[in-house]
């Protein structure tokens, strides 16, 4: 990822980049219709300069960023990136299904070998495509195969030796999974990274509490420590030189902690808490909604789509939960989902109005 | 950070973990085997299955670990697995493995307070053809008794008939294929578990998974415990084992018909992790 050669504001990220390239697009276009509305006009040094200066920032970005310069570009780089998804998934789903075919012919040694070998052939050539191909599609996909080879080395290590499972792979597996996260700069490696430690300390502290770790999830409250964990990191650590990396570090965190808070609204006895369960059901649905709440305030005051968007998606499920709670028996269905449609009216309003007031701030800002 | 976030640097710190990963997990399994065994079994198919399907997609073979518990039962039956609660596993011994036991445990009425019980990880004692076998034996000889009684009493009742049918495949079953493994004790110390049942040929311990059960039982609730699972059944075939195996699943792949007694004995030795291995394989049949 080199930015040298990008004096003035050089972006920090793809993304960023990305970003700066379409606003120089939209520039473009936007200039271009003033001009013929006549409103102003530029002349002739004023143009060369411009597009001098644009020419040479959209060469840089393409050259240090592999940026998308015009609109076919970014519909072929939208190509590539499924591409590259479904590859890296055909091929990991490959892998497992190539050594169960025939890992049963081979002596033990050998297993272990092509167990130890596979994943760090997988690292050298996401290492060699990393250096020879700057647009990354590659690195990430082959990324994504060494993570699955390691996976299914420690898992059959497992199997041939009949090892005593462990919670101590989702550390290994974990770990690993940063490395190549930031190595290839992954974000599909950094969510099964953050998976991965997930359970790893939901495990570890279940444990302490004396659970068998496998049934750690029989206690969801293990997750809200890693959703901290990864809600706050990147607000700690910027991540601005990797592409979306803070993103996926907010949504897995709200994640994290939002699936165990809807789940213990509903089933207070999986909880730690030794209080009456229908208090611990009570408990966690306030706490659904005000932290809720609070995602969407915080993710409007940061400028956090991400955080907005999930902060909304739960504030919703958990109200839509409790109409469910209280009316779904009682009520005739007809009615149920009109209470529903109405629901999502007066949000629709709400979100209008919020949206009404931040503008008139622009614009007072503006004036 | 920038720096230690090079790329080069960090795929070297990948290789180093890859390494290190591999090397913990067989030192681990070099450690399990090293020594004298923790215990020396020989088992055979009526303990140690064959996968009742095989998978053309999958070229590896494990055999599963058929255990039984005897349980307090009307029928006569010692079940399989995880079925029900062994006798010997009351309140005393879930307080002996560090459950707590009180009052609000198991209350009378549905208690709002009370809470899914959490599992814990202990070690299980597996007794191979020792009393226990014994017992399931002569439990399911008096089952035939009492329904061979029954057949005299009810004439050609066609109920009758049916129950003395299965409780004399059932005994014949006892002797020929069912299971000589029973779970008979837990502990929390292997050391103290090893030195009650000292020989190392008939009792395996294990590391196993237990819960806490609330029973109804004339309109009280009681206590009871439950094994959930034990941490490794299944233990894996090396190739050098394979070619008798692959045989006799070939041949039930062709025929279906009743077993009358195992085709196969298996000697596993358990490690100090508790960790089984295949030591040697013999066929039983001609």
């Amino acid at each position: 990822m080199k930015s040298k050669g990008i004096k003035q504001t050089a972006p920090a990220s793809k993304i960023d980049a990305q970003r700066r390239a379409d606003q120089i697009r939209s520039f473009q276009a936007e200039l271009e219709l003033i001009e013929h509305e006549k409103i102003i006009s530029l002349n002739k040094r004023q143009r060369t300069a411009i597009t001098a200066y644009h020419k040479k920032l959209l060469a840089q970005l393409s050259d240090f960023f592999d940026v998308d310069i015009s609109k076919r570009e970014k519909q072929l780089s939208l190509g590539l990136k499924i591409a590259s998804f479904l590859g890296a998934l055909g091929l990991a789903a490959s892998v497992f299904f190539l050594f169960y075919q025939f890992w049963g012919r081979f002596s033990v040694g050998v297993q272990v070998c092509i167990l130890i070998a596979s994943p760090i052939m997988g690292l050298v050539v996401t290492m060699i495509a990393a250096r020879r191909e700057p647009t990354g599609y590659f690195s990430k996909l082959f990324g994504m195969v060494a993570f699955a080879c390691f996976v299914l080395n420690l898992f059959m290590l497992g199997q041939i030796f009949n090892i005593t499972p462990s919670y101590n792979a989702f550390l290994a597996w974990g770990a690993f999974a940063f490395i190549l996260a930031y190595a290839s700069d992954t974000r599909l490696l950094l969510a099964a990274g953050i998976i991965c430690f997930a359970c790893f300390l939901s495990a570890a502290a279940g444990t302490w509490y004396g659970i068998y770790w496998i049934y750690f999830g029989e206690r969801p409250e293990n997750f809200l420590l890693p959703a901290v964990v990864s809600f706050l990191l990147p607000y700690f650590i910027p991540h601005k030189k990797f592409s979306g990396f803070d993103v996926i570090f907010r949504v897995f965190g709200m994640l994290l902690f939002f699936i165990p808070v809807l789940i213990l609204a509903n089933w207070g006895m999986i909880s730690y808490l030794n209080l009456n369960n229908a208090t611990v059901e009570v408990i966690y649905q306030i706490s659904g909604f005000v932290f809720s709440a609070a995602a969407i305030w915080l993710g409007i005051r940061k400028n956090w789509s991400d955080v907005i968007n999930t902060g909304n998606a739960f504030f919703v499920l958990f109200l839509y939960t409790k109409f469910y709670d209280w009316w779904w028996d009682v009520m005739p269905k007809y009615l149920f989902f009109l209470v529903i449609g109405l629901t999502a009216i007066l949000v629709m309003l709400i979100l209008k109005r919020l949206r009404k007031t931040g503008m008139n701030k622009v614009q007072e800002t503006a004036k | 950070m920038k720096a230690f976030l090079s790329p080069t640097r960090l795929f070297m710190l990948g290789f180093a973990l890859l390494l290190a990963a591999n090397i913990i997990v067989l030192l681990g399994v070099a450690a399990n085997r090293s020594g004298k065994p923790e215990a020396v079994i020989e088992l055979t198919e009526r303990e140690l299955r064959l996968p009742y399907k095989t998978n053309d997609e999958n070229s590896g073979l494990a055999l599963q670990l058929k255990w039984r518990i005897i349980r307090d039962s009307e029928d006569g039956i010692s079940y399989y697995g995880n079925w029900g609660s062994p006798t010997w596993f009351n309140a005393q011994k879930l307080a002996e493995l560090g459950f707590t036991i009180d009052e609000s445990t198991c209350p009378r009425t549905n208690s709002k307070r009370e809470k899914v019980p959490l599992p814990k990880d202990v070690f299980i004692v597996f007794e191979y053809n020792g009393n226990a076998y014994q017992e399931a034996l002569q439990r399911a000889e008096e089952s035939l008794k009492k329904a061979e009684a029954a057949l005299r009493a009810r004439g050609k009742d066609e109920e009758a008939q049916n129950r003395f049918k299965e409780a004399k495949e059932r005994l014949e079953s006892e002797y020929t294929m069912a299971s000589r493994l029973f779970a008979i004790d837990a502990g929390l110390d292997a050391g103290k578990l090893r030195e009650r049942y000292d020989d190392r040929s008939k009792y395996i311990i294990v590391s196993g998974i237990v819960r806490l059960e609330c029973r109804s039982d004339k309109n009280k609730k009681i206590v009871v415990g439950h094994i959930s699972d034990i941490r490794v059944d299944k233990i894996n075939v090396p190739l050098r084992y394979r070619s008798m195996f692959d045989v006799i699943l070939s041949q039930d792949k062709s025929e279906r018909r009743e077993r009358s007694g195992p085709r196969y004995k298996v000697e596993v030795a358990y490690g100090s992790r508790f960790e089984p291995w295949i030591r040697r394989v013999d066929k039983l049949i001609k």
